[in-house]
């Protein structure tokens, strides 16, 4: 085991707890606003927009995560 | 619609405010979250040019990734605060006075109050930006127990108990009828 795997080891550790919380606490928020804000015309836009937001900076996230290894 | 937010309306009641936070307070939390992007802008532009070797290599990567994970942070941070703006929400029909607190992600609050059941309504309106923009606290006394309404951060909240105790006048003539 060298000096990069255990770099890439405890980078990924400490990103997947990170992005993990925040990434439950972002669709957490989501249900939270479409059950109790219910299906309106403000509702449903805000939700898609930043579900959409969400998963893109999760996927480029995991895609530099990628490159580190 | 109030009507979406608030499922339990009869069909003879009627909805005649819905209020929510004054706008400042959710501009004042949005200036704290531009404050946080022009912070991280900052970071961006300035440490890696101070640092030659975070700009290439294992380094470069961890940096991205840490800017990366802000950026989440940065987005799930306004979406939150939009949502707790949103959801908190105060509502007087022609029967009853109702106030939804989501008062965090996990902690959602339905309290309700017939009209009739009310005692003593005050507003209360302190500090420099209440003074300035005419929001501040309305305090409603129900008769029989201790709780007490309390909607804060209100927008006109003189106005508002005015037309809650008008409202008040009206239910008890009704009755008295």
């Amino acid at each position: 085991m060298n000096f990069d795997h255990i770099i890439y080891i405890v980078t990924s550790t400490i990103f997947l707890g990170v992005t993990g919380i925040l990434f439950f606490l972002s669709l957490f928020g989501v249900y939270i606003f479409v059950r109790y804000g219910r299906t309106t015309i403000i509702t449903i836009p805000v939700s898609i927009v930043f579900v959409v937001i969400f998963i893109t900076i999760f996927a480029s996230a995991f895609q530099t995560l990628n490159s580190l290894s | 619609m109030a009507k979406e937010l608030f499922p339990g309306l009869r069909p003879e009641e009627k909805i005649y405010i819905v209020v929510r936070e004054h706008w400042v307070l959710l501009l004042l939390k949005v200036l704290v979250w531009v404050l946080l992007v022009v912070i991280g802008l900052l970071f961006w532009y300035y440490v890696p040019a101070q640092f030659v070797e975070l700009q290439s290599g294992t380094p470069a990567i961890i940096v991205s990734l840490i800017s990366q994970v802000y950026v989440l942070f940065l987005a799930v941070y306004l979406f939150l605060v939009f949502v707790m703006y949103y959801l908190n929400i105060h509502i007087i029909t022609s029967e009853r006075i109702v106030d939804i607190d989501q008062k965090g992600l996990f902690h959602h609050r339905i309290s309700e109050l017939h009209i009739e059941k009310m005692e003593d309504a005050t507003s209360e309106v302190k500090g420099v930006l209440g003074t300035l923009f005419n929001y501040g606290d309305v305090y409603i006394q129900t008769a029989g127990n201790t709780e007490h309404f309390d909607f804060e951060n209100v927008p006109d909240p003189g106005a508002l108990v005015k037309i809650i105790l008008d409202l008040y006048e009206q239910r008890s003539n009704v009755h008295k009828e």
